[in-house]
């Protein structure tokens, strides 16, 4: 009888009397359920305001004492499945509760072991449930979902059911998302089909793209490029065809204009790539040299565009999704849109047009003129294609071998070998320890174990940043906790030679303290990781 | 000359206990290895060492192990801190890292010298007749007999608070007379002045009731305080007119009430009483709640007792500035101890004198349910018919379901009848309900708030799992 909301009137009565006050207000001793009155019967010469806290107080306990439960029926949680799946044994769930509980910096560690689980077909305990589906919601990481998706069985599927934050970890019904979703679970939707089908993707742009607000269609634009493939041409053409053909286009309409032509510049069977590929053949030419005509081999030649071609012009590039930089005029700026023409061409096309082999691209573009007077430009340009357009191990390779600057040389490393990516590392004596989130390929877990040598490389590495600020910033740690799923224990050796083992007693305990002890106990969690035994079939 | 141990002893059981919470314990474990630890030492009245934090240099630690009290220049709130755990379980594990018997750094002197001078005054202040306890008041047990000098104290007191009581009673009934809404033209301060003077009056029971009141939204606009102001003023009210009477109360009643208006007894009182309530059992820890009442640190300890089928409240108190709270149960763990109850009409809030032992597991062990919510219902309305002031009494209750509707969870029973859970029950407890049962029904110990729940737990077949 705490509100006045579903309380008895005689209840309201009284706290009517009691607002008002008595010197206002009778007290409404004859609307009291007789169990109440008949104690207060006897009140002669007692002051009104006695009366009715006395007969508050009995009302309060009434109320207590005869309060029922509801059995105003209510909606009914669904049956949870029975699990099918043998419960994970007490050594992983052990490891599991350490690596939840300590909050360690990086992921990976625990990635293994949601893996190792993953492998043996189990399930986690109830006790674990929330905190996994808590790190589903946190981790954002397909690497860290996926595992813990299945690992919670019926019941934790049953539970994220309850509630949408855990949503994250059950099949998604994409038609129903696209159907009746949010506007967030609508991106969500194309994001995830551009991944993994992107033609179904497109399929459902074409069916709402004219009732969208241009702002929806740039947002979707972006999406583009993941899985921009041939099935996507006719749908970009049309885009760029009908804006195009407006007479003025807003802001956000120009945008789309040139994400679009961007997009088919780097389509191989479109008209913008063709056109473009026709323009840059002029620029090639072909001629017999001496041993050339011995051989009946032709030499190839690429010159940059001539400051008369009047295809290179504002309208016409922005038309092709090209970029003006309003700085340059005249060679410059024929230049610069020369150098987005090749940015643009995947490797093939090159080969094409200069009949040259993808392991001599390279090479080709430093003999020509354009990359003896602009070899950062030409890098730049080969480095888009090899690391984010086109991903070609085979260019990132030969451009690795040169001794030009890159914006992006982690990212070439990535399109390497694994083998091959220490190699370079170790061989080039790359440092880095400052922004190590740059190489968390090297701690993929699916990932070769490191050689010795790379391991104690990196171990050095990492010791010397200690040495040079005495504590790791978040990034060194979180990749120093994801290194134990790639490191060699035998890297660790390295601290023991001399160099270490003479440095100051305050040096060689921040090293002991944040370098070694908590690598070989990651090295530790990871062998136990590695061990866990298979599930008791009882 | 080196000695290999310093002459006193912890288990990981009593260090369990000492945890503020799950977490905490958690994070302390997670510091028992000893390279941790650059320094580890001990002698005879302390335990110290330093731990590399997350700060520039290592955090200091130490404990006086004769009276577990704990300091860390940690950053951390929770008392005793992750590194004050991981200490003394460190000890507790293999003390053989730890130096013995050697010099006290300044910082461990100076700090174990103020205690030590400290410690005494609570003697000299007790020889000059003012006892001193953990607990905010004291009084007596009802049939116990008190030498003159004490009995003239207590006199002394209840006139002290009887004029208070007066003081309160004339303001509550000028309110009804002169109506609830003139407080729209008070603010929450006439409440605190009110409750200074019931401080005053020796009445800090009724003084925190009359603190609640100026937590009640009149002040903000709100129009949903009347019916729950009026409740409020009823129930205080009732307990001082109960006061006023104490002599034609039972003896038991007469405890409650003197309880509840804050003259609680003296833990040695109640030791030393002959017919002291005790009870030796095997105990579930059911659930501990801290919380901060202004100034004191107030840890809810809630037991059931596997063969007498009773439960208990351990209230301890300590200061918010000097946290030392003694051991008690980890909730989820079955322990042995002895029991000693308050008086009352149904005796509920005890002291563990001994401490506990054979902290475990709570399995194999099951409640004596009450079968469905009528039978709780009853159960309560007795209680009440005993003691019209019972409140938050716990109850196991067969076969409830939780359901989620809106913002509000219900827990079913077996015909279908539901009772609400309180609103600020943690969304975080349902949902670890709901993975602990998979939504089937189950026995679940409950405390009966006015209108509503508080789970605590629940009993599965592998054991109790507080929420």
């Amino acid at each position: 009888m705490n509100s006045t909301q579903n309380a008895p009137f005689w209840w309201n009565e009284l706290v009517n009397a009691a607002l008002l006050g008595t010197d206002r207000r009778a007290v409404p001793l004859a609307e009291l359920p007789d169990d109440i009155r008949q104690p207060l019967a006897n009140q002669s010469g007692v002051s009104p305001e006695k009366t009715l806290l006395r007969a508050a107080a009995l009302s309060v306990n009434y109320g207590r004492a005869g309060a029922e439960p509801s059995a105003l029926p209510l909606p009914a949680l669904p049956p949870c499945p029975p699990e099918t799946r043998h419960y994970a044994p007490e050594t992983a769930v052990k490891l599991l509760r350490e690596l939840l509980d300590e909050q360690i910096h990086g992921t990976q560690l625990l990635v293994l072991l949601l893996e190792k689980l993953r492998e043996q077909n189990v399930i986690v305990p109830p006790d674990w449930l929330i905190p996994l589906l808590e790190k589903a919601e946190t981790a954002k990481m397909t690497e860290v979902i996926e595992p813990i998706a299945d690992l919670i069985g019926e019941r934790g599927r049953w539970l994220a059911a309850q509630n949408p934050a855990w949503a994250i970890v059950l099949p998604a019904d994409l038609d129903a998302l696209w159907q009746h979703g949010t506007k967030d679970e609508r991106n969500m939707v194309i994001s995830y089909l551009r991944q993994t089908d992107p033609a179904r993707a497109v399929q459902l742009l074409e069916s709402v793209w004219e009732q969208e607000s241009v702002q929806q269609q740039r947002s979707w634009m972006y999406e583009f490029m993941n899985g921009l493939g041939p099935a996507d041409e006719p749908f970009l053409t049309r885009i760029w065809q009908n804006l195009h053909d407006l007479n003025t286009r807003k802001t956000t309409q120009q945008a789309i204009f040139q994400d679009a032509a961007c997009y088919l510049l780097r389509l191989p069977g479109s008209a913008l790539h063709q056109t473009i590929r026709e323009r840059l053949r002029r620029y090639v030419t072909t001629r017999k040299s001496l041993l050339g005509r011995l051989t009946g081999q032709e030499a190839v030649t690429m010159t940059l565009p001539n400051q008369d071609d009047d295809f290179f012009n504002p309208a016409t590039m922005t038309q092709y999704g090209l970029e003006t930089n309003a700085d340059l005029t005249g060679a410059g700026r024929i230049r610069h849109w020369f150098f987005q023409c090749l940015a643009a061409m995947p490797p093939a096309t090159w080969q094409e047009l200069w009949q040259v082999d993808e392991e001599n691209l390279v090479d080709f573009c430093f003999r020509q003129s354009f990359g003896k007077e602009d070899p950062k430009a030409t890098t730049d340009a080969l480095e888009l294609v090899a690391m984010l357009r086109h991903k070609s191990t085979t260019l990132a390779r030969s451009l690795l071998r040169t001794k030009h600057t890159f914006d992006f040389r982690s990212e070439l490393v990535r399109q390497l070998p694994p083998a091959e990516q220490e190699h370079y590392i170790e061989a080039n004596a790359l440092d880095f320890s400052e922004y190590p989130a740059n190489y968390s390929f090297l701690t993929d877990t699916n990932r070769p174990r490191w050689s010795v040598s790379f391991s104690q490389y990196v171990v050095v590495l990492f010791a010397k940043r200690l040495l040079g600020s005495y504590q790791f910033s978040a990034a060194a740690k979180a990749f120093l906790a994801d290194a134990a799923t790639g490191l060699h224990r035998d890297g660790l050796l390295v601290l023991d030679t001399d160099h270490y083992t003479n440095l100051t007693d305050y040096q060689q305990d921040s090293i002991r303290k944040h370098l070694r002890q908590p690598m070989e106990r990651w090295l530790t969690l990871r062998d136990k990781i590695q061990v866990i035994p298979p599930p008791s079939p009882s | 000359m080196p000695v290999d141990s310093p002459g006193y002893a912890f288990t990981t059981d009593q260090i369990t206990a000492l945890a503020p919470d799950a977490a905490s314990l958690k994070a302390g474990k997670d510091l028992t290895s000893p390279q941790k630890w650059p320094t580890l030492a001990a002698n005879s009245r302390a335990l110290w060492g330093e731990v590399q934090g997350s700060g520039k240099d290592p955090y200091r630690t130490q404990v006086d192990a004769l009276n577990l009290a704990f300091k860390c220049s940690c950053p951390s709130r929770k008392f005793p801190c992750k590194h004050g755990i991981g200490l003394l379980l460190i000890f507790a594990n293999d003390a053989t890292p730890f130096v013995f018997d050697a010099p006290e750094p300044a910082w461990v002197s100076e700090w174990m010298d103020k205690r030590a001078a400290t410690k005494k005054e609570p003697d000299a202040a007790e020889t000059a007749k003012k006892p001193k306890s953990s607990e905010p008041q004291t009084g007596s047990l009802t049939d116990s007999k008190p030498d003159p000098k004490t009995a003239r104290s207590l006199t002394n007191r209840l006139n002290t608070i009887g004029a208070g009581v007066a003081d309160l009673n004339r303001i509550i009934e000028d309110l009804i007379r002169t109506g609830q809404l003139s407080l729209t033209g008070k603010n929450a301060g006439y409440w605190q002045t009110i409750a200074a003077r019931l401080v005053d009056a020796k009445a800090p029971g009724l003084a925190a009731r009359v603190k609640q009141l100026g937590s009640l939204p009149i002040y903000d606009g709100g129009t949903g305080w009347h019916g729950e102001a009026l409740r409020q003023l009823a129930q205080l009210y009732l307990l001082t007119q109960a006061f006023g009477r104490l002599a034609d109360l039972t003896p038991d009643c007469q405890e409650d009430v003197k309880a509840l208006v804050g003259m609680t007894i003296a833990q040695k009182d109640l030791l030393a009483h002959p017919t002291a309530d005790t009870l030796t059992d095997t105990f579930v820890a059911l659930a501990r709640q801290t919380a901060t009442e202004d100034d004191l640190l107030v840890q809810r300890t809630y037991l059931y007792g596997t063969q007498s089928r009773r439960y208990a409240l351990i209230l301890n108190f300590a200061h918010r500035t000097a946290p030392v709270l003694p051991p008690v149960p980890m909730p989820g763990t079955a322990v042995s101890a002895r029991l000693v109850f308050y008086p009352g009409t149904a005796p509920y809030r005890a002291i563990l004198p001994d401490g506990f032992s054979d902290a475990q597991p709570a399995t194999g062990l099951l409640p004596d349910a009450l079968p469905n919510w009528t039978a709780a219902q009853q159960a309560l309305t007795d209680a009440l018919a005993q003691s019209p002031f019972a409140a938050q009494i716990p109850q196991t209750v067969h076969a409830l379901r939780p359901v989620l509707v809106g913002e509000m969870i219900y827990l079913i029973d077996n015909q279908g009848f539901h009772w609400p859970v309180e609103a600020n029950w943690p969304r975080s407890a349902y949902w670890h309900l709901l993975a602990l049962t998979g939504g089937e029904p189950v026995s679940m110990t409950i405390l009966r708030l006015d209108t509503t729940v508080s789970p605590l737990g629940v009993w599965l077949a592998s054991g109790y799992q507080p929420l």
